[in-house]
């Protein structure tokens, strides 16, 4: 039978940084959001889904998607989930929300915040993108989406 | 009886100042090797990836490259972590088992501009593990390059061969690469775990690499898997003579007797052996058996079939994607030689603790 | 080259998973060997090939942790894979032994999965490097809320209730009672599971498996040298896997209720199965069921109830250890624990109930033939494996 505790622990940490890519389609997503404010996806030649998050290859037909659409801001809740703790693992009063958004004009949405606007935050509820002012090319330069 | 054929090839390497994700890496390379092969994504039913969680700072590493293997809605879910030789072994046998069909076999490494250069030594403390090897490693700034250097002092002195001519052995592979060294310029490098200087080390790339395996190609097929061979040694090095790469020998034994091969200095045309820091080539080079022992950098620097094309030294090390990489562009350059043997081997693990080796035939 | 050929299970090996276990992974890994070994009557030697699977290398803190097993493991100087796909490695590196035997490449192939979590300070940081960096990671994710939008996605598609997800609860931890290598066998209420506090909506901490240590081992061998040390074979009648786009919140099914990959992984170990209707034709099923609600989407995803059925099938007792068509009868993960890998407990689970081995927690029907799934990544991967004797 084991022992449940370990007799004897050695003690480390590892500290490895990285600046990953956000590769051709990311940076132009990034860039566009961070310049325009816009949102874009590519559209696949073949099966015509418009992809968000971008791709420079549709998934299912397995080709090159080289033309990029314009998307809304506005979309619906696919799902969402509440939390009661934050980032450092702290117990909050008030939950916050993430989420899945199917976005208008694309076959795909973001995984992003959901804050309450005007009506409750439901599956199948509209909402629309809250801009930073400043923006960085960052996928939080979108703040959250509020429901309308 | 059924065999296994390498149906298409593919590889990739992010154009100058192009600054691309892996996911996009890897789909250009599954994408030429779907083309080469002359199928289409809806013919794949199985995959193997092969990536490093650590070296890539992605954990479950293999979740986001499945869309570009053409994986989506498949039966695609194994992920070997290793080199890529292995994977052409699994993915073999995934072929050839039911329900077997058309396999994927790719990886894809971008920790050359990825990883930020001054943790790499992180990365390579994590290759140890924590209770017996990596606090004696902590304050080294190259813990895998002692550890071969370890492997290369014991190999030098237990043969009597001087660090001169692994000096030369890095320098004449080096030569046509990125980085091409002379062996002086390699002698007068500062030591990163003596007798290994920072010139015995292959510069860091980034590359990915498909190959299509399967067990028929109405298209036609680059190669023929002759045998696959693999084997892993205790990762702890009080318990492994590392003056040999005695994984490499076993695997090699297992490959070349299914491949019917009964001398490999006659019968390979080609080799792709990993030099990541020279003294791994040598090693290899014996337990291949393409050289007595302690004659493998003489074999090495006379012949002319070991990494023509300088291997690693030469192209870049993508660590968890190069062997593949390799065999790939060696079955590419072999194209005009059908009935010649290619083989390639690939080592991980901490030290080379563990390594793999496939024969191909090319076909006609 | 090689000859296709049947494939059977010799053995598993076993060890009590424990929230913390004094082993090492290699230790861990030792002992499960062994174990299959002397149950086999086999040594060492007999075994031709090695595969191994852990989900996460973090949370060993240690690159290619399986290197360090190769000793233990009895694999020294031997072939050796390493094999890792998230949670689905519980299946899928079995599903990986059976490829190797069945090619006829190798005959008696040695599986192994383990994790040790517990050397981690923190899972939750493990995971965060599974978030993408661009996409998912700076909007803000942890395991909980991971559940939270999938859960939520289920109940919302099929009408599935929170007490039915008790259910589960209580009979899995209640039939780990009976599981003497369990860390939590406990007699609960539906009560209890559902005043126990959230984690997210609707998924409460009553309704997750535990963080573990374990191992598990399987010896995966050929047809003919099966019947020579066993004269009731138990054989892998079809492996199946399924997985669908990293992308999850812009792929074509960007329904999480329904795993449409779990389904595709069901549908082509029963193509090589020849099982046609699964509700009748598996015996005993021990899905992957880190928490309720995915044990549930397992039970749909494999046939065991109609789709949106898997609430009311557990409400009528059908998947309890006398029902019908027992589920997790072990205790699953919830009951046992969840050392990542060695989910692969679910298909050691499987042999033992064909073989009627299964102790108390062996259920009242015959059974021939049993099913074990796997599942992990952004909600990605899904491993099957069906046994049975013919």
């Amino acid at each position: 039978m084991s022992n449940t505790e370990p007799g004897v622990t050695i003690d480390g940490r590892v500290d490895v940084e990285y600046h990953w890519s956000a590769g051709i389609a990311g940076s132009k997503f990034f860039t566009e959001l961070r310049e325009n404010g816009k949102i874009m996806g590519t559209k696949c030649p073949e099966c015509k889904r418009v992809l968000v998050p971008p791709r420079i290859f549709c998934e299912e037909c397995f080709v090159d998607t080289d033309e990029w659409v314009e998307v809304s801001t506005s979309g619906e809740i696919l799902t969402f989930a509440e939390s009661y703790f934050g980032l450092q693992g702290q117990r909050l009063e008030e939950p916050w929300y993430i989420g899945i958004i199917k976005l208008d004009g694309a076959d795909g949405g973001l995984f992003h915040r959901i804050v309450k606007g005007e009506s409750e935050i439901a599956i199948g509820g509209r909402v629309e993108a809250v801009l930073e002012d400043e923006r960085k090319g960052h996928i939080m330069d979108i703040v959250n989406f509020r429901t309308v | 009886m059924s065999t296994v054929k390498v149906a298409g090839i593919g590889w990739a390497q992010p154009g100058d100042g192009e600054r691309l994700s892996h996911a996009e890496l890897l789909y250009r390379a599954t994408r030429q090797a779907l083309a080469d092969a002359g199928l289409k994504r809806d013919a794949i039913t199985s995959a193997v990836t092969t990536s490093y969680d650590y070296v890539e700072g992605r954990n479950l590493s293999n979740q986001f490259t499945l869309d570009s293997i053409g994986g989506t809605m498949k039966s695609c879910d194994l992920r070997l972590s290793d080199d890529g030789i292995h994977s052409i072994a699994a993915g073999s046998m995934e072929a050839l088992s039911e329900p077997g069909g058309v396999v994927v076999v790719g990886a894809v490494q971008m920790a050359g501009t990825e990883l930020i250069e001054a943790t790499n030594r992180s990365v390579e403390e994590v290759l140890f593990e924590p209770l017996y090897q990596r606090p004696v490693l902590a304050g080294a700034a190259h813990p895998e390059a002692l550890v071969f250097g370890l492997a290369a002092r014991s190999y030098l002195a237990r043969h009597g061969v001087e660090e001169a001519q692994l000096a030369e052995l890095v320098a004449a592979r080096s030569a046509g690469g990125s980085d091409a060294r002379t062996a002086e310029e390699i002698l007068d490098s500062p030591a990163i775990g003596g007798p290994l200087r920072e010139g015995h080390r292959a510069p860091r790339t980034d590359a990915a690499a498909t190959l299509i395996l399967t067990t028929e190609a109405p298209n036609g097929a680059r190669a023929t898997i002759r045998g696959t061979g693999w084997a892993a040694e205790d990762g702890q090095f009080a318990n492994r003579d590392l003056s040999e790469q005695r994984p490499t020998a076993l695997a090699a034994k297992r490959a070349f007797a299914a491949a019917g091969v009964a001398d490999p200095v006659a019968e390979l045309a080609r080799v792709e052996a990993y030099n990541a820091y020279g003294i791994d080539e040598a090693m290899s080079a014996e337990a291949l058996g393409l050289a007595d022992p302690g004659k493998g950098i003489e074999a090495l620097l006379d012949g002319a079939k070991v990494n023509p094309t300088g291997g690693l030294q030469a192209s870049g090390w993508a660590r968890g994607a190069a062997s593949l990489v390799q065999a790939v562009k060696a079955m590419e350059e072999m194209k005009d030689q059908p009935g010649a043997l290619l083989a390639s081997q690939g080592w991980s693990g901490p030290g080379a603790s563990s390594s793999a080796v496939a024969v191909f035939e090319i076909d006609g | 080259m090689s000859k296709k050929q049947r494939v059977g299970v010799a053995s598993v090996g076993m060890m009590p998973f424990n929230r913390v276990l004094e082993d090492t992974a290699e230790e861990m890994a030792y002992k499960v060997a062994k174990d299959a070994l002397d149950k086999a009557g086999l040594r060492r030697d007999d075994i031709d090939a090695w595969v191994v699977g852990s989900a996460v290398d973090a949370f060993a803190g240690v690159n290619e942790s399986d290197k360090f097993l190769v000793a233990g493991a009895g694999g020294a100087g031997k072939p050796w894979f390493r094999n890792a796909t998230s949670g689905s490695t519980a299946v899928s590196t079995p599903d990986l032994a059976y490829s190797m035997v069945a090619s006829g490449q190798v005959d008696v192939v040695m599986c192994i999965c383990y994790e040790k979590m517990s050397d981690n300070e923190n899972s939750q940081k493990v995971f965060n490097y599974v978030y993408d960096p661009a996409w998912v990671r700076p909007v803000g994710l942890n395991v909980p809320l991971q559940c939270g939008i999938e859960a939520r996605a289920f109940l919302h598609r099929y009408g599935i209730e929170e007490e039915e997800m008790a259910m589960l609860s209580v009979q899995s931890l209640g039939n780990a009672l009976g599981n003497p290598y369990a860390q939590r066998g406990k007699e609960i209420t539906v009560e209890d599971v559902l005043e126990s506090p959230y984690i997210s909506w609707p998924v409460k901490v009553l309704d997750t498996s535990p963080v573990s240590d374990g191992a598990r081992a399987a010896i995966f061998i050929s047809e003919d040298k099966l019947k020579e040390i066993d004269d009731d074979p138990v054989y892998v009648k079809g492996i199946g896997r399924g997985a669908d786009s990293y992308w999850f919140m812009g792929r074509r099914n960007n329904d999480l209720g329904r795993l449409d990959y779990a389904y595709l992984g069901a549908d082509q170990a029963y193509e090589m199965a020849g099982i046609k209707n699964p509700a009748t034709e598996i015996h005993v099923a021990e899905v992957y069921d880190p928490f309720t609600y995915k044990a549930m989407q397992h039970m749909e995803a494999a046939g065991l109830c109609p789709e949106g059925g898997a609430g009311k099938f557990i409400r009528e007792g059908h998947a309890a250890r006398d029902g019908k068509l027992p589920v997790t009868p072990s205790g699953g993960l919830l009951g046992e624990g969840n050392p990542i890998g060695a989910g692969m407990s679910r298909m050691t689970w499987t042999w033992l109930q064909v073989k009627g081995q299964a102790g108390d927690c062996q259920v009242d029907r015959d059974v021939d033939t049993a099913i074990s799934t796997g599942w992990g990544g952004m909600y990605q991967y899904n491993a099957t494996m069906v046994i049975g004797r013919d």
